[in-house]
């Protein structure tokens, strides 16, 4: 699990981002090195997805870069850095509904893989999908969509893998479950950077936790050692704003 | 790669890996709207150059210079059809991605 090297995978250098004109993400720097599973812990509105839209291409700071394995991709295509093994996995699953679960999987042949072996390894790592592979992925259950979503992210072998709340509105043995999973994939040397509200969801799997505070990086160091202080971050936070 | 690998190695070998595959950020931003620019570059050339091809077979007598302007002619028109194909297919594309990617949102939001 505390799989870490000097090679940084990621890195933000004075990165500051937001949305039309209103700065979300202020001046962070955050390195994470190859292998480590990071997570980014923080009240609603915090920056935490913003963060993780900068690290997947989808948005362009407004300073600062974006350097992915020590080459400087601010700017890049999102498609292109997909394409290429860093793989996002959005908040409300990003599955497409109204596709079957087969259908979904098939969509992520487009880094050489055939639609058996991108099967073959879904179904191994999820049977229950195997068992509803002709259902639309629409009228899976929330556990089942995320196992999807999860699933065609790790078909395609990613180098990095971005999560945005992943147990959001699901039961608690399900969030176990995925997490699981996730944690035998960082296993295999994948970059794991994961966004959640609650530190209790990944303290199981995490190496090391950044709290992120009115978009700010509030707490940095292992889990263990920054859990106890979060309670008085967020406190302090909620009492800022009011 | 192999299993026996330290995870350390592994997950950084995985990394450069991935570094090393990645195009230079102002390489591959404006690729698309390259192609479709060249695209219409093609279209724009072989139009022009059927055109002309037409004009002056229209005013030669001789049938060997008005066969020259015929190939030319046709060798512009299919320019033109294979810009408009290049042009097609790399602005749409674009398109189509915005359309799914919308598409998408609308089932989510319903």
């Amino acid at each position: 699990m505390s799989s870490t090297t000097t090679f940084c995978a990621i890195e933000l250098r004075g990165v500051s981002a937001g949305y039309d004109g209103i700065e979300v993400l202020h001046n962070i720097d955050l390195s994470v090195p190859a292998g480590q599973v990071l997570a980014v812990l923080g009240p609603n509105g915090a920056g935490k997805s913003t963060l993780l839209s900068v690290l997947a291409g989808l948005l362009k700071p407004n300073a600062g870069d974006l350097v992915l394995g020590g080459r400087t991709m601010t700017g890049a295509d999102p498609s292109v850095l997909a394409r290429k093994g860093l793989c996002l996995i959005p908040e409300g699953r990003g599955v497409f509904p109204n596709l079957t679960v087969s259908e979904n999987l098939w969509l992520c042949t487009n880094r050489g893989s055939t639609k058996v072996r991108v099967e073959e390894r879904a179904f191994r790592v999820f049977p229950r999908l195997g068992e509803r592979r002709t259902q639309l992925a629409g009228s899976l259950s929330g556990g089942e969509q995320q196992m999807l979503a999860l699933s065609r992210a790790l078909v395609t072998d990613p180098a990095i893998l971005l999560l945005d709340e992943l147990s959001m509105g699901l039961a608690p043995m399900v969030v176990a479950d995925l997490y699981r999973s996730v944690g035998e994939v960082a296993a295999t040397g994948v970059t794991v950077v994961v966004v959640e509200q609650f530190v209790r969801t990944v303290e199981g799997i995490a190496d090391r936790g950044i709290a992120l505070i009115g978009g700010r990086v509030a707490l940095d160091g292992p889990i263990a050692e920054i859990t106890p202080e979060l309670h008085s971050a967020y406190f302090a936070s909620h009492k800022e704003q009011s | 790669m192999t299993e026996s690998q330290d995870p350390t190695d592994l997950a950084a070998d995985k990394a450069k890996e991935f570094a090393d595959s990645l195009p230079s950020a102002s390489n591959q931003t404006g690729r698309q709207g390259t192609y479709a620019r060249l695209g219409v570059i093609m279209m724009v050339i072989g139009l022009g150059l059927s055109i002309v091809a037409t004009v002056l077979s229209q005013a030669s007598d001789n049938p060997l210079d008005q066969a020259t302007q015929i190939s030319l002619g046709i060798t512009g028109l299919t320019l033109a059809c294979v810009g408009g194909v290049v042009f097609l297919r790399y602005s749409l594309g674009q398109l189509l991605r915005f359309w799914l990617l919308r598409v998408v949102a609308e089932k989510h939001d319903e």
